[in-house]
């Protein structure tokens, strides 16, 4: 038996198809896969350092979509997106176990890896969901909307087409703080980038902005009832770790 | 007035309106328009009191010209008043959507001066955010009972969803606590919109560019503690609603002390539990495929505060238990206490692979913790308790000290 290796990849969803595409047309098992970012050398594994290929990850993924279903790539790029390391290898078995079963693959729901898969994507999917209502803009002083946010999952480019589509007419930027990314768009070209961006970069503030800023906060205060105070259903809801991004302050009506 | 404090008094006015659904609508928008809506909905907000905050809730003016007892805006009560302008609302809904902060606009108004003219401000305020402005985010607007139906048809076409609240779910305490209010005032606009909706839908099938009437459909509220109808007239009264009216959802709200009349009752605080279990019992009627009778019979009239109606409607049909995983349909599935459509549906599918014991069960995160008690896995029963009703309710139902205080 071949001693079992490593595999590294660019850090980039398009890479980790390309490793799928050598393993699989190599029919070989890895032992783990790996980012470039998060490798460190290991005594007892080789390692191979796979480089990204635009038209193998194609080819791989027009596979999938053949033989497996497209709900498949879906789910297993949402996982990719997920805070969670290790996530490679699960993908590659729910592949492995996807072409020998077909589209049937998501009903081994007793498979670690599959649920894994399926669960991850689930984790990412629903804080996306979360976050396009949580996300506040702010009005900078050139007419931008800036909004800053720090998601436990990689996700800004989930959320890009669909602020996209809501705000189609203004300009807007989204900063991953946590990532150093952004995206931006522009209402002139209709289309988003996605760039690098630095954590404490803060824009000027329109002049009008903190009006707005006061009467949402008055709203917030307002519209709850106080007989029926409940912060840990509003925390269950909104954990804490998205209120330092809010403007509104919960707890500040009772 | 500033209009902060108009924003203060007049969502202060709107917020025992519990109405907040921001879905059911899609296909707004475009790359030329500001906003679009979502099939899903979309939350913004939680406020201190745990309730989302979707839409931005406020009534067009609280200068009432009735006198409901159980309403915070009757005329007769001193408070602060105020009234936006068309100009105004459009203006804040417009900035705090650019903002993201809400999903879009939920406008209702207490009736001033007449039922036409309020009906024709809010119109006015829809008409300006849509064509003047482009905004093709959500609105939900309240149909005023009383306006002529063709205001409210014309803004049924620029709105998304509408409603007219009933609040009182019987004739006799409308007479009581609303004499001003008639049920054929407020049955006749939810009839036509309901009508209008119908007629819409079928045209729409056959012209593609005909315009949308109230989309995301009507919805109402009924006041649950200020009058003295039990659960099973309520429960009876949104199955009706629901099958007859095709409404999307019938909302309810725990009365909160907020008149000191001698016609309504005196609690201790809102009945938060009943209206909890009324949710509950109204989430069995729309998604699990319960009818109204099976869950209150003549003779039992309300809900048991201490246990969940799916589980109490278990215990009383004992002999359909406990059911089999392996074999049940995903209808018999549904009715185990515990199970819900997304755990049934894992089950299901699972299921085709293997037979599922409990282990398996747990893997496939499917909550054993009442449903343990009404399944068996291949033959197995996995609750360490005799099938026995009185044992099963002691398991099952809330302790005393332990009540939750839910919403």
């Amino acid at each position: 038996m071949a001693a079992q290796k490593i595999y590294i990849y660019d850090g980039s969803f398009q890479g980790l198809l390309t490793v799928l595409y050598q393993l699989f047309s190599r029919k070989e098992i890895p032992f783990a896969i790996e980012k470039e970012s998060a490798y460190r050398k290991n005594l007892f594994y080789t390692a191979e350092y796979i480089s990204n290929n635009a038209q193998q990850a194609d080819f791989f993924s027009d596979k999938v979509k053949e033989f497996i279903s497209s709900q498949a790539l879906t789910d297993s790029f949402h996982a990719f997106l997920a805070d969670e390391t290790k996530v490679e290898l699960d993908i590659f078995k729910y592949f492995f176990m996807g072409f020998k079963l077909g589209k049937k693959v998501d009903n081994y729901l007793t498979k670690d890896y599959i649920r894994k898969v399926q669960e991850l994507a689930r984790r990412v999917r629903s804080e996306n969901h979360r976050l396009k209502g949580l996300v506040r803009f702010k009005e900078s002083i050139d007419g931008k909307y800036y909004a800053a946010l720090a998601p436990d999952n990689d996700l800004l480019i989930l959320l890009a087409p669909h602020f996209k589509n809501r705000f189609a007419v203004q300009d807007w930027v989204l900063h991953d703080k946590k990532r150093g990314k952004a995206v931006i768009y522009s209402a002139r070209e209709k289309d988003w980038l996605l760039i690098e961006l630095e954590a404490d970069f803060e824009p000027e503030l329109s002049q009008f902005e903190l009006e707005f800023q006061n009467l949402w906060q008055t709203f917030f205060i307002s519209v709850s009832i106080n007989n029926r105070v409940n912060p840990r259903a509003q925390r269950q809801f909104m954990p804490k770790k998205y209120w330092p991004y809010l403007i509104e302050n919960p707890g500040s009506s009772y | 007035m500033e209009l902060e404090k108009k924003l203060e008094i007049l969502s202060d006015a709107a917020k025992y309106d519990v109405s907040c659904s921001s879905s059911g609508s899609s296909g707004r928008g475009d790359s030329n328009s500001l906003g679009n809506t979502k099939v899903s909905g979309i939350c913004h907000s939680w406020s201190d009191d745990g309730r989302c905050i979707s839409l931005l809730k406020i009534l067009f003016t609280n200068y009432c010209i009735y006198d409901c007892q159980y309403c915070v805006n009757r005329a007769s009560v001193d408070r602060s008043r105020a009234a936006f302008t068309p100009e105004e609302v459009a203006k804040l809904t417009v900035e705090f959507y650019r903002r993201n902060y809400i999903e879009g606009l939920f406008l209702s108004s207490a009736v001033s001066k007449n039922p036409d003219w309020t009906m024709e401000q809010l119109l006015k305020t829809v008409q300006l955010l849509r064509n003047r402005y482009n905004y093709q985010g959500y609105i939900h607007l309240k149909a005023i009972p009383g306006a002529d139906f063709k205001l409210i048809y014309q803004a049924g076409l620029l709105a998304d969803r509408m409603s007219v609240n009933i609040e009182l779910p019987s004739e006799s305490s409308l007479g009581k606590l609303a004499p001003q209010k008639k049920k054929a005032g407020i049955l006749i606009p939810m009839q036509g919109i309901g009508q209008e909706i119908e007629h819409n839908s079928i045209a729409r099938k056959k012209y593609k560019s005909k315009e949308k009437f109230v989309p995301a459909g009507q919805s109402t509220q009924l006041i649950v503690g200020a009058s003295p109808e039990s659960d099973r007239q309520i429960i009876s009264l949104s199955e009706g609603l629901y099958n007859n009216f095709k409404l999307k959802r019938v909302y309810y709200s725990a009365y909160l002390p907020v008149s000191n009349s001698s016609l309504l009752p005196v609690l201790p605080g809102p009945p938060l539990q009943r209206e909890h279990r009324l949710y509950q019992a109204d989430w069995l009627l729309r998604f699990y495929g319960f009818q109204a009778k099976e869950l209150l019979t003549p003779g039992r009239n309300n809900f048991d505060l201490r246990i969940d109606p799916k589980a109490d409607w278990a215990l009383n049909n004992l002999d359909k238990f406990p059911v089999e995983v392996n074999t049940a349909d995903y209808e018999m599935l549904l009715r185990v206490p515990g199970i819900g459509p997304r755990s049934a549906a894992k089950i299901v599918k699972a299921r085709r692979e293997k037979i599922l014991d409990h282990y398996n069960l747990k893997k496939l995160r499917v909550v054993l913790k009442r449903a343990n008690y009404f399944i068996t896995c291949a033959g197995k029963y996995g609750a360490a308790v005799p099938f026995e009703k009185e044992i099963l309710y002691q398991r099952l139902a809330v302790k005393e000290q332990q009540q939750l205080a839910l919403f």
